[in-house]
């Protein structure tokens, strides 16, 4: 009897390729504890790990609706600042805001416009204070004395 | 809340502060007298007067506003 064919190995690039476009079309899966699955789009499987890497960190996660509206107590936690300093931010017009009654709200979509804006603009100053020092060869200076290590 | 000896020289200051870029993994504080330590220690470090300033806007400007 002929000994068996060995397998042609050229192919095998391909079906593994396959086999991985496959797994890839397939998409995040949700399991219920009694078997059933759920497909669900690329973006919420995304939004789930990270909700739960962030859980798993013991990282407090609040889900907020982007049309939610906020106090001006709630809007400076979310930035990190104080309420007097957030109530100035609303009164020079850098956030939109509306009034129920008396009181000061925002959407979490202007708060966290506003927040991007300010990041984006802080890591462009680091970056141009970053590169100016460099230039100057200040970036690398050594301490003069041991005072400051 | 940042010292002025991890302020003062770049290379730590530049670190600690991407690391509290989004997403943050802290929110980094510090108060005037801080940076006018930081401004005193740089000036000793060589930096000139003009140096010096313009690190300070950039220090205000990134303040933990209180």
């Amino acid at each position: 009897m002929p000994p068996p064919a060995p397998l042609s190995v050229s192919c095998w690039p391909e079906t593994i390729e396959a086999l991985y476009g496959n797994l890839r079309r397939s998409g995040p899966i949700l399991f219920g504890p009694h078997g059933e699955r759920r497909a669900m789009p690329e973006s919420v499987g995304e939004f789930l790990a990270e909700l739960i890497a962030g859980l798993q960190a013991g990282k407090s996660v609040a889900i907020i609706h982007n049309e939610a509206t906020l106090t001006t107590a709630e809007a400076a936690e979310m930035l990190g600042v104080s309420r007097q300093f957030l109530v100035k931010t609303l009164e020079r017009g850098e956030i939109p805001f509306h009034k129920v009654g008396t009181h000061r709200r925002v959407y979490v979509r202007d708060l966290l416009e506003y927040r991007r804006r300010r990041d984006r603009h802080r890591r462009n100053a680091l970056d141009e204070l970053v590169q100016a020092e460099i230039a100057e060869g200040l970036y690398t200076i050594e301490p003069t004395n041991g005072e400051h290590r | 809340m940042l010292d002025a000896c991890v302020l003062a020289p770049m290379p730590l200051c530049d670190t600690l502060l991407r690391l509290a870029e989004e997403p943050a993994f802290y929110i980094p504080k510090w108060s005037d007298s801080i940076l006018s330590e930081v401004a005193r220690t740089i000036s000793k470090f060589g930096y000139s007067e003009t140096q010096v300033a313009r690190r300070m806007r950039f220090m205000r400007d990134a303040s933990p506003k209180q």
